[in-house]
């Protein structure tokens, strides 16, 4: 892409990838979000049926029968033990699309910053950035904890809980980058909740027939953890017959499976920073990611920060979805043109 | 009746007519529609993220909201029009003699006046995004009212899973996506396929520009910030060039690494 004429100034992306979700958040305003599955057509009449070569998020779960289905970002960084290209060209693609629904103009320059997990391995970025390269003329890496907090213009003693699907970052702020030791990343994030959920249904909901999706979709429609929540009735075939069950308990145990394991972190992450200025990051916790949006949950960590550490306060970000990409776009257009011209 | 529970209309905040009133009149002008052939046009709106909204800045700050957004709805709909506020705090709307084109055009009016809206809660001033669902029938359609409700529905909840902020057209079998007010491309009616994405890129650029322009306005009539505050900013923004450079040197090594490994293969 680095030959063609630019159009008129660059556009910024700020990309979220996701293990669940991808976000693109665009200075042309343009904002979209796909589910993070890419599928191929199994054989030669699947292509015909389908009429493409590759379908993405919702489109590639519907048709998934017919399709090779990847999750390229499962666990949170691309895959690449087993499988491998297979899902680096699944990442490409995804990641090339993503671009192309950020309605770039034909022949401009296209400067992105990318979320990567906090803690993502060297060779991970690295897969990302390759993955990325040939869609756009430059391209950087963030940490995705970061780039929320940088969204918000929070930069100062604050610590960002990112819950995404494949994993839950926790990174705490103060005024600098952060290092490692700044960092934490757990597996207690949605697809735990997801297992949990899974293992509950199928010991308490006799005869129930279900998938990781239906679970999935459940989850985001009921996800709680209030003591008084909503019941959640939910129909599952039972030797082909719609059998109604109401998983309330389980839907409630299995979101409050995450919060020791999150507030684990959190309580690592205070005590292990100057003193004089725990009281003021504790009371400065930031709920961020798809995970942050199960009812109650502030609270929930809130409770228990004040049982384990005498006090807390969290607050939950206004826009669980996009924070991440939000924070990225504006990283991309803060950082100056040299930078993005260095790096192409 | 049909099966359209009456306990799902609410109180249309202070309209003339009972819900169960304005229920009738729907079903009413629907049934003229299908005896008279005309088209119609059927909406489900509903403000974005209003539970989490809820959740940030109480039960009042919702109400607030709704209030202000149905008002801001009946703003930029024709007196003919009627609404009604359904339970779960969403809003129907029923245009009669609308085709397809002027139904996604009236969509998106009422999306755009709700955007518009501002609120002072706690202190800050937050915008919100509506999500609506299209669906528009022919004249003498089969479609019960019940359907094309339904129907409705099922495009704000895709608007809502695609993000929000936009609305989904659905009729004539057909699926139509607009976002951020730029109108879905034209597949009916012989409309040239690069004459509209032209017109959306140059709708995309005017509304960057309209952005751009409102934020030097609010810089412009920012009051004068006083001595200890500019000083603050000063410091934020040297911190954020610090920032900047950091991850750009983080990227830049990130980059030699990978050079350095390519290089060392082809050695090898």
């Amino acid at each position: 892409m680095s030959n063609v004429q630019s159009a008129s100034g660059p556009l910024y992306l700020g990309i979220d990838l996701g293990t669940s979700r991808t976000s693109v958040a665009a200075s042309n305003g343009v904002r979209e979000t796909i589910a993070s599955y890419v599928g191929y057509p199994k054989d030669a009449i699947a292509s015909k049926k389908l009429g493409k070569d590759v379908l993405y998020g919702d489109e590639a779960i519907a048709n998934r029968l017919s399709l090779k289905l990847y999750r390229p970002l499962a666990h949170g960084v691309i895959q690449t033990d087993h499988e491998g290209s297979e899902n680096v060209r699944a990442a490409t693609d995804l990641i090339k699309e993503i671009i192309q629904r950020a309605r770039p103009i034909p022949g401009q320059k296209v400067y992105a910053v990318i979320g990567a997990p906090a803690q993502a391995s060297l060779h991970n970025k690295q897969a990302i950035l390759d993955a990325a390269r040939e869609s756009v003329n430059s391209v950087m890496l963030c940490s995705e904890p970061f780039s929320v907090a940088y969204g918000l213009d929070m930069l100062d003693d604050v610590l960002v809980v990112d819950i995404g699907a494949g994993t839950t970052d926790l990174c705490r702020m103060h005024g600098t980058m952060p290092e490692d030791a700044d960092q934490i990343t757990s597996t207690f994030a949605g697809d735990h909740v997801d297992a949990v959920l899974m293992d509950l249904i199928s010991k308490h909901c006799q005869g129930a027939q279900f998938t990781k999706e239906m679970v999935k979709t459940i989850k985001e429609k009921h996800a709680s953890v209030l003591d008084q929540m909503p019941a959640a009735l939910v129909k599952l075939p039972v030797a082909g017959k719609p059998t109604e069950f109401d998983i309330t308990e389980h839907v409630k145990t299995a979101c409050r499976s995450i919060v020791p394991g999150i507030v684990d972190g959190i309580q690592h992450l205070v005590a292990s920073f100057d003193p004089e200025f725990q009281d003021r990051l504790k009371g400065r916790v930031l709920l961020a990611g798809g995970g942050s949006m199960i009812r109650g949950l502030d609270h929930e960590i809130e409770k228990a920060l004040q049982e384990r550490l005498g006090s807390g306060r969290v607050v939950r970000i206004e826009e669980p979805i996009y924070g991440g990409a939000n924070g990225a776009l504006k990283l991309a257009f803060d950082m100056p043109t040299e930078y993005w011209e260095q790096l192409k | 009746m049909g099966t359209l529970d009456l306990a799902r209309f609410e109180d249309a905040d202070g309209g003339l007519f009972g819900p169960a009133e304005i229920e009738r009149f729907m079903r009413a002008e629907h049934e003229r529609a299908r005896r008279y052939r005309f088209p119609i046009v059927c909406c489900v709106v509903a403000v974005d993220r209003l539970d989490q909204l809820q959740d940030l800045y109480g039960v009042e700050a919702r109400a607030e909201i709704m209030k202000t957004a149905v008002r801001a709805m009946r703003g930029a709909m024709r007196d003919s029009d009627l609404l009604a506020r359904l339970s779960g705090d969403q809003v129907l709307i029923f245009y009669a003699h609308t085709g397809p084109h002027t139904g996604a055009l009236l969509a998106e009016r009422v999306r755009t006046a709700v955007k518009k809206q501002r609120f002072d809660l706690d202190g800050r001033t937050i915008k919100v995004a509506a999500s609506v669902g299209v669906v528009s029938v022919e004249g003498g359609s089969s479609e019960s009212f019940d359907v094309l409700v339904a129907l409705a529905h099922d495009g704000l909840r895709m608007a809502q899973k695609a993000g929000g902020d936009r609305h989904v057209e659905i009729g004539s079998g057909t699926t139509q996506e607009s976002l951020e007010g730029t109108p879905a491309p034209l597949s009916a009616g012989g409309v040239d396929a690069d004459q509209v994405d032209k017109l959306e890129r140059r709708l995309a650029r005017l509304m960057s520009l309209l952005d751009d322009t409102e934020a030097a306005l609010r810089r412009a009539h920012a009051p004068v910030a006083p001595v200890a505050a500019t000083s603050e900013a000063r410091e934020m923004s040297e911190q954020k060039r610090e920032l900047m450079r950091n991850i750009f040197e983080a990227n830049r090594e990130l980059r030699q690494h990978r050079d350095g490994e390519d290089e060392s293969e082809l050695t090898t």
